[in-house]
């Protein structure tokens, strides 16, 4: 075997070991495939939000083998104002506190929706320090520890979820949280 | 031929031929064996739905495979079971049960009874459940978990895995399902 031949595959097997590592891996640069947009934030399986605009502060079973996101609503009433439907309803807080809410219904939900009390409204939640629009439902949460339910409606393409961690998330939305 | 024994082509000598397999020994050395991706999630992500088997459970040859929720909400797991039967066996409670395959085929398992768990129902009195333990594998995880036994024949899953099995393990991406195949090595290579 001559020396030039021993070197070739010297200098191949050392090539094929140098990607065979993850050193490869590591140097060369990840572009994201098209399904992959942007990294998403891992939370935990309960956290807390807050309502915005008024601040309050609730928490949440961040729950995706649930398809919609659900609110408790006490004594929920449903009234015109200026021909528009809006819905008022109690709600109590972590901290004890009860509030009133009030929130403008959207034009898709139907009268026998509103009749059979499954009213979707649009609420602005803060999670850590980004604020979304939500679709929730208004519902009877009355049997369970958490004020809401985040399901996949709220979290797809924006979060993960580590069932081993809870409460990783600190409301921090200031006036203009950002919106994705 | 009076060459000098190291220059063997022209340009070139050993020296760089052995740094350069030397340079490929030490790239083994110290490099993780993790992808990019995986480094940014450690754990495994997986999708709100995905296929599982239940690898001690056979049918014919090969494990009994189950459609599985993965619910981030719920304790612990739990398996839809028909014709459950207790029976005591060396002065153990045992369970006798019957799961389905995706095909709709009964398989009949018998497991010691872990312990019996209430389940709350949202109207009417609570439930009492047995627990037994089955080995279950989703994604490249497997491990050995407790299940309650429960009538899950209004869900689309046979099979809801809960934070027993979940939790450490793996992150739940509810934008995706079915995104893996339960393939779980049995004995890791060192």
């Amino acid at each position: 075997m001559s020396k030039r031949f021993l070197y070739l595959t010297l200098t191949v097997t050392a090539f094929l070991l140098f990607r065979g590592s993850g050193v490869a891996e590591q140097l060369s640069v990840e572009v994201p495939s098209e399904n992959e947009q942007r990294p998403k934030e891992v939370i935990g399986w309960v956290e807390p939000l807050a309502i915005l605009p008024e601040d309050i502060r609730i928490e949440a079973k961040i729950s995706p083998s649930f398809t919609t996101s659900t609110l408790h609503a006490d004594k929920i009433m449903v009234f015109r104002d200026g021909g528009k439907r809006h819905v008022r309803f109690s709600l109590e807080g972590r901290d004890g506190q009860i509030s009133t809410i009030e929130r403008p219904i959207p034009e898709d939900v139907s009268e026998s929706a509103i009749k059979a009390k499954k009213i979707v409204v649009k609420m602005a939640l803060c999670f850590g320090s980004e604020k979304f629009e939500v679709d929730v439902l208004l519902s009877d949460r009355s049997g369970f520890e958490q004020e809401a339910r985040i399901a996949r409606d709220t979290l797809s393409g924006r979060f993960l979820v580590d069932p081993s961690k809870t409460h990783t998330l600190r409301p921090s939305c200031s006036e203009q949280g950002a919106a994705r | 031929m009076h060459q000098l024994w190291w220059k063997v082509t022209p340009g070139r000598s050993v020296k760089t031929y052995l740094g350069v397999f030397l340079f490929g020994l030490l790239s083994l050395v110290g490099s993780p064996d993790r992808t990019l991706s995986e480094e940014r999630y450690p754990l495994l992500v997986l999708g709100w739905l995905e296929d599982a088997t239940l690898e001690d459970v056979f049918v014919g040859k090969t494990s009994l495979q189950v459609r599985t929720k993965l619910d981030t909400g719920a304790d612990t797991s739990s398996l839809h079971a028909e014709s459950i039967t207790f029976f005591e066996r060396d002065k153990k409670e045992w369970v006798r049960f019957i799961v389905r395959n995706r095909e709709g085929k009964g398989i009949e398992l018998e497991r010691p009874v872990r312990r019996i768990t209430k389940i709350k129902r949202k109207n009417g009195r609570p439930q009492s459940r047995p627990v037994v333990r089955l080995k279950i594998c989703v994604g490249k995880s497997s491990e050995v978990t407790e299940f309650t036994l429960v009538d899950r024949s209004n869900f689309s899953t046979t099979a809801l895995i809960g934070r027993n099995f979940l939790a450490g393990k793996i992150l739940v991406d509810s934008s995706t399902a079915f995104t893996s195949t339960p393939s779980c090595i049995e004995d890791k290579l060192p």
